[in-house]
């Protein structure tokens, strides 16, 4: 049977109390949980002292290696072209060039995938520096002892692969000690596919004045090659259609000269 | 004594003012050099000795002619590839090894990669065997590529049987990897048993590996396999063969297997994808259309043209503008186009601009119809004008030209003129040769009328130059020259001017005779 509390004042003001601590326990515990949540990435931060120093350069470096890659695929393999043509606000490196009329042209990067490499090392080696000194930083303020060289990089670029290897020795040691000699970034890329594709158009327009495209699809069902003209070079984009990836490069060879000629006498 | 009097009346059409057509052919050559590099930047360039960067080596002979910029062999050892005609010095810079001749190191093998090859030198094949962690196998005694490709294709292929970790396994791979002789990217397979042309999931074989609901992919083939449980490839994906003891058994060749003949795009039950007929295995997720089983489907690369036409993956054809007629009368800016079928869409690629080059044209007739080929070609114009033959104008083997009767350009004593069938573009917002050009299409015609002796004229010779015809002939002529005289741009839109002037003027001269 319910008891009605209004038929007893005693038992209804007990009740009112009991309400009252039961919501001042309930708002405790909500006020508890909100301050752990919100503290508790700190907490664990300050309390952890295992840091992962191949996690940690590689979210520190891999960014700045996506975006040398981007800026190298669209400017012909050059982090600072010099002798470009400028499209869509874009400078595109010229990687076979002829300045006559009539002629194929000469090539200008015989090493492409080589080159591409050195560019990729030479842009990244001061970021990866600096991850390198952030994270003997933060092992010091964990009071470790940490001894590092400025290291070095090395980029290969092969078949489905990017792989940056930081030759970087760092020693930490507090009770213990660890010796930490290279940390490696892989990058699943098919870009190298592209760069051997860009070296044979180049093989083509340096021989013959021009290139057949066509061919190409014969051999590399993944790849798509858009060419455009733009008297008198002729713009190449390589892309591979199942990863997106795209390399651009340009040409000026075997230039006919505009109308009869007679300007350019 | 008979006293006439002749009216010749002078009716000329000017497109441009009087300039001879040779004069502007006559100009100054300017002395270039052999540059190292130029100020844009660009490496072994004839060009005059002040764009050549300050600092760099140059010669005053062609670079052909030169010791740092002669053309030759360029040897990438890190790839062990060839490029030809690449000059010394930037090969040499580029960390490559120049040689006039081509050396030996780029001569070309047999490379076996597994149950692939590749015909590549020596160099190359050390490196893609490194990185699919095989052993080298190269063979320089093979001429060809073809014959390369045959060598691998002819390798027994079937279910290699052997003991991994207390239990026994298979893998399917050729005879020679079975044997032990050579290793893959797990370690070195010893003492296999083979079972040609059978499928690590047999049951027979009473291996840890089975039929699964997976589908894969696999390099150098067109279609989606099954995949058994130990990751090995079986037959083609066949979703009514899921449960079937005898697909999952015995290697079927694509030709025995389901939908053979069609492309089989964007079927959902059955894998056997043929890139000829264009389609080839891809990801779902890229395609968009869930197989039955699987994460696989064969994609459809073929095409639909702007006229609704289907068209073949790889298959080119000829789009080139309105204006671009092969009769002379092309409007301005008119270009030609070649598009391609590539991978599902149409790609357009233009020709030359200012019509230096036109798009060819052919078909392969193919089994499975007609295969349209198209290419981006010179076009011949050049020497049309000099031309005095009909038949060595219309020689199609030698150029583009049209023989135009009964006009001519200077010339009386031929009866015609020989023009290019698509006329060059011109330059005619920023240059001068545009009026030196045009200016062969200037005509003049004396028209002579006779007086009667009772009053009255009669037109007694030229009399067709008054008719409307014959400027309409003439304008032709000017137009086939290139952007002249009166005409359309490639939009259709009408130019500011009417593009020539006629001019009509009156000599009185009395003959006594």
């Amino acid at each position: 049977m319910r008891k009605d509390y209004k038929e007893n004042p005693a038992l209804e003001n007990m009740g009112k109390r009991g309400q009252v601590s039961l919501f001042v326990i309930i708002a405790i515990v909500i006020i508890g949980i909100v301050i752990f949540v919100s503290l508790s990435p700190k907490i664990n931060i300050l309390q952890t002292s295992e840091v992962n120093p191949s996690s940690f350069l590689s979210n520190c470096i891999q960014p700045e290696v996506e975006d040398t890659l981007t800026l190298l695929n669209k400017q012909g393999g050059y982090v600072a072209p010099d002798n470009y043509l400028t499209y869509q606000d874009e400078n595109i490196q010229y990687l076979c060039y002829t300045s006559e009329n009539y002629l194929p042209c000469v090539v200008q990067q015989p090493l492409l995938v080589s080159h591409i490499e050195n560019e990729i090392k030479n842009a990244v080696t001061p970021k990866a520096r600096e991850c390198v000194n952030n994270l003997a930083k933060l092992y010091e303020k964990r009071g470790f002892d940490v001894s590092t060289t400025p290291g070095d990089i090395n980029v290969s670029i092969t078949s489905g692969k990017i792989a940056v290897d930081f030759l970087s020795p760092m020693t930490v040691s507090k009770e213990d000690t660890q010796t930490f000699r290279k940390f490696a970034i892989n990058l699943d890329s098919e870009l190298y596919d592209l760069y051997l594709t860009a070296t044979s158009i180049i093989q083509f327009e340096s021989t013959l004045g021009d290139s057949e495209t066509s061919l190409y699809i014969q051999y590399y069902p993944d790849l798509k090659i858009e060419k455009l003209r733009r008297s008198p070079d002729t713009i190449y984009t390589l892309s591979n259609v199942v990863t997106g990836e795209e390399f651009t490069f340009a040409t000026r060879s075997l230039v006919w000269p505009q109308g009869y000629g007679l300007d350019s006498q | 004594m008979k006293k006439e009097l002749v009216i010749v009346l002078m009716v000329f059409v000017s497109l441009a003012f009087g300039i001879n057509y040779y004069s502007g052919f006559t100009s100054a050559q300017t002395s270039t050099v052999c540059c190292e590099r130029t100020n844009s930047g660009a490496a072994c360039q004839n060009v005059p000795a002040d764009e050549c960067a300050p600092g760099s080596q140059q010669v005053p002979t062609s670079c052909d002619s030169t010791s740092f910029c002669r053309a030759g062999t360029c040897f990438d050892s890190s790839e062990g590839t060839c490029l030809d005609n690449t000059p010394q010095i930037v090969c040499n810079d580029n960390g490559g090894t120049w040689s006039e001749e081509s050396p030996p190191q780029c001569g070309l093998g047999c490379c076996v990669l597994g149950d692939q090859a590749a015909f590549v030198t020596l160099t190359r094949c050390k490196k893609l065997s490194s990185q699919l962690g095989l052993e080298t196998n190269y063979d320089s005694s093979v001429a060809s590529e073809l014959s390369c490709v045959q060598s691998v294709s002819n390798q027994d292929k079937g279910a290699c049987v052997f003991e991994s970790e207390f239990e026994r396994t298979c893998k399917f791979t050729t005879r020679a990897e079975c044997s032990g002789s050579t290793s893959d990217l797990n370690g070195t397979i010893a003492d296999g048993n083979f079972f040609k042309d059978t499928l690590c999931s047999s049951e027979e074989l009473g291996t840890n590996c089975g039929p699964s609901t997976k589908t894969t992919t696999i390099p150098g083939k067109d279609g989606v396999y099954w995949v058994d449980t130990c990751g090995n490839p079986a037959n083609i994906y066949d979703s009514s063969k899921v449960n079937d003891k005898e697909y999952w058994t015995n290697v079927r060749d694509e030709s025995e297997s389901c939908g053979v003949g069609s492309s089989n795009a964007e079927s959902k039950s059955c894998g056997n994808c043929n890139y000829l007929l264009g389609s080839y295995a891809r990801d779902k997720k890229i395609v968009g259309t869930n197989p039955t089983f699987g994460d696989f489907i064969c994609a459809d690369l073929n095409c639909v043209d702007e006229n609704g036409k289907k068209r073949l993956h790889g298959e080119s054809w000829c789009g080139n503008d309105p204006g671009f007629n092969g009769d002379g009368t092309n409007t301005v800016g008119s270009r030609a186009f070649r598009q391609i079928c590539i991978n599902g869409e149409v790609t357009v690629e233009a020709c030359e601009d200012l019509r230096a080059e036109v798009c060819v044209e052919d078909k392969i007739d193919t089994p499975n119809g007609a295969f349209s080929q198209a290419a981006c070609r010179v076009n011949r114009w050049q020497d049309c004008l000099a031309q005095t033959e009909q038949l060595d104008c219309e020689n199609s083997d030698r150029r583009d030209c049209f023989w135009k009767e009964g006009v001519n350009l200077g010339n009386e004593s031929i009866g015609g003129t020989c023009l290019p069938q698509d006329a060059p573009g011109l330059n005619f917002w920023n240059s001068e040769e545009t009026k030196t050009i045009c200016a062969q299409a200037n005509a003049g015609c004396i028209v002579t009328f006779e007086k009667g002796l009772f009053g009255g004229e009669k037109c007694v010779d030229n009399c067709e130059c008054l008719e409307e015809g014959w400027l309409d002939e003439h304008n032709l002529v000017c137009t086939a020259l290139g952007d002249c005289g009166p005409g359309l741009n490639w939009v259709g839109a009408e130019g500011f001017n009417e593009g020539f002037e006629k001019t009509l003027s009156k000599l009185d001269r009395v003959s006594n005779s």
